[in-house]
């Protein structure tokens, strides 16, 4: 009888202290910090890529605008934050020796497109074997932006990664992409700076601007 | 750390109530240990910061008056702080980030000792553990967990000494330093850890 109360009140106390063995670290520094995360298409050539168009506006990816008709529309951010960061990545694309064009009307005719995107306050999860997460969002940078023909998005690389409230993502689309039988639009770099929201719900433009320039440096694949 | 002291105290009260209804030895010919446990990592630049988040818990059975056989099982976490660096992931992809290290060990298998002086205040002993290791190494930065399940062979040799005031009731103390290798092998992000050593510390209750 004394045995089994023993092993019952020990194995009690196994359990007891087994609740929590494995100890977790402490995370709520880590939250502070942004991330930057890069991925390209090794096989791209961005010597072939001369000349690129940027809208002069940030895609909002968030509860959309609905127009007087009740149809959901796409929201844009283009106050100077915005400018500023579109500048930033302007900087680094000359730094590395492509050529902006302006004339929007000349948007179709470049080489590639570069659009950037802020995540507001959705969670989503892109990932190669499912990457077409802008299905959720039909107001997303669609194809024909970029001109007639473009029959969707793809990434020819390996994405994976969740996109937080909070960040900013950056694509740089191959517009003389002409080897797929369904036009795809190939992404052919992407960068998501994370980490941005500090408690508030605007993101901390200079770590924006420091988040943008790390994504360039750590691409340096893309100089000419 | 506190609330490991006090699932640490609520099993030193277990044990002492078990040992408070019986009069003797527990069970004839037999030891249990419940311990706290240091764990100093070697030659292992994954996690390598000393830490007191590890318990062991062990019995055996008295063979003879010298050697004892039975089974244990502890387990251990590790950390280690990282500041922002980028990470060349190799497949075109790279990161830049802060991070947290972990790794999380929990072995299990057989224990035997040769003690000596069992009729005495200091029973030392020396003793070997052999067995499976389940550990899994982890990676933390902003709000994501990367980790890898890893499972290796055990073999831990150490040295220890049960205190009991009084030996007819075989209820004391234990310490014991030891050495640990377990074969575990992952790799995560740019890291790789190929075999897992620590050097460490216990101390608990013995009965």
């Amino acid at each position: 009888m004394k045995a089994k109360q023993f092993f019952s009140l020990a194995l009690l106390g196994a359990v007891v202290g087994f609740g929590s063995c494995q100890k977790e670290p402490s995370t709520s520094s880590l939250r502070d910090e942004f991330l930057v995360y890069t991925a390209y298409d090794m096989e791209a050539d961005f010597d072939a890529v001369e000349t690129y168009y940027i809208p002069d506006s940030i895609l909002v990816i968030g509860a959309p605008a609905v127009d007087p008709q009740g149809n959901k529309k796409a929201n844009y951010w283009n106050d100077a934050d915005a400018l500023r960061l579109i500048e930033t990545v302007v900087a680094e694309l000359t730094a590395y020796g492509y050529t902006r064009i302006t004339d929007p009307a000349l948007r179709t005719e470049v080489d590639a497109g570069i659009q950037l995107s802020y995540v507001e306050e959705r969670a989503y999860f892109v990932g190669y074997n499912d990457p077409y997460w802008w299905g959720y969002y039909p107001y997303y940078w669609a194809p024909d932006y970029w001109g007639a023909g473009w029959g969707g998005w793809y990434y020819p690389f390996s994405v994976y990664y969740g996109y937080t409230t909070g960040s900013l993502l950056t694509e740089m689309v191959d517009l003389n992409a002409t080897n797929r039988a369904d036009n795809k639009l190939p992404v052919l770099w992407n960068s998501y700076v994370s980490g941005l929201l500090r408690g508030g719900n605007q993101p901390v433009i200079d770590e924006a601007v420091q988040g943008l320039q790390q994504a360039f440096k750590q691409s340096p694949y893309l100089k000419k | 750390m506190k609330k490991l002291y006090l699932r640490l105290l609520a099993s030193a009260i277990v044990a002492m109530t078990a040992i408070t209804s019986a009069s003797a030895q527990l069970l004839p010919n037999a030891y249990f240990n419940i311990d706290w446990q240091l764990g100093m990592p070697v030659s292992n630049d994954f996690a390598d910061k000393t830490s007191g988040w590890g318990m062991n818990f062990e019995g055996g059975y008295f063979l003879t008056d010298a050697i004892t056989i039975g089974g244990f099982l502890n387990f251990q976490t590790n950390f280690k702080n990282l500041p922002r660096q980028t990470l060349d992931l190799k497949d075109g992809s790279a990161l830049t980030t802060s991070q947290k290290h972990a790794l999380f060990q929990l072995p299990f298998g057989v224990a035997g000792r040769y003690n000596w002086l069992t009729e005495s205040v200091f029973q030392p002993y020396v003793g070997m553990k052999l067995g499976a290791s389940y550990a899994q190494i982890s990676s933390y930065y902003y709000v994501y967990k990367q980790y890898v399940n890893t499972w290796g062979f055990y073999l831990q040799p150490e040295v220890g000494v049960s205190i009991f005031p009084r030996p007819d009731m075989r209820f004391g103390f234990h310490a014991a330093f030891y050495y640990s290798y377990s074969t575990n092998s992952g790799s995560l992000l740019t890291y790789h850890l190929d075999g897992i050593n620590n050097f460490g510390f216990r101390v608990g209750i013995s009965f």
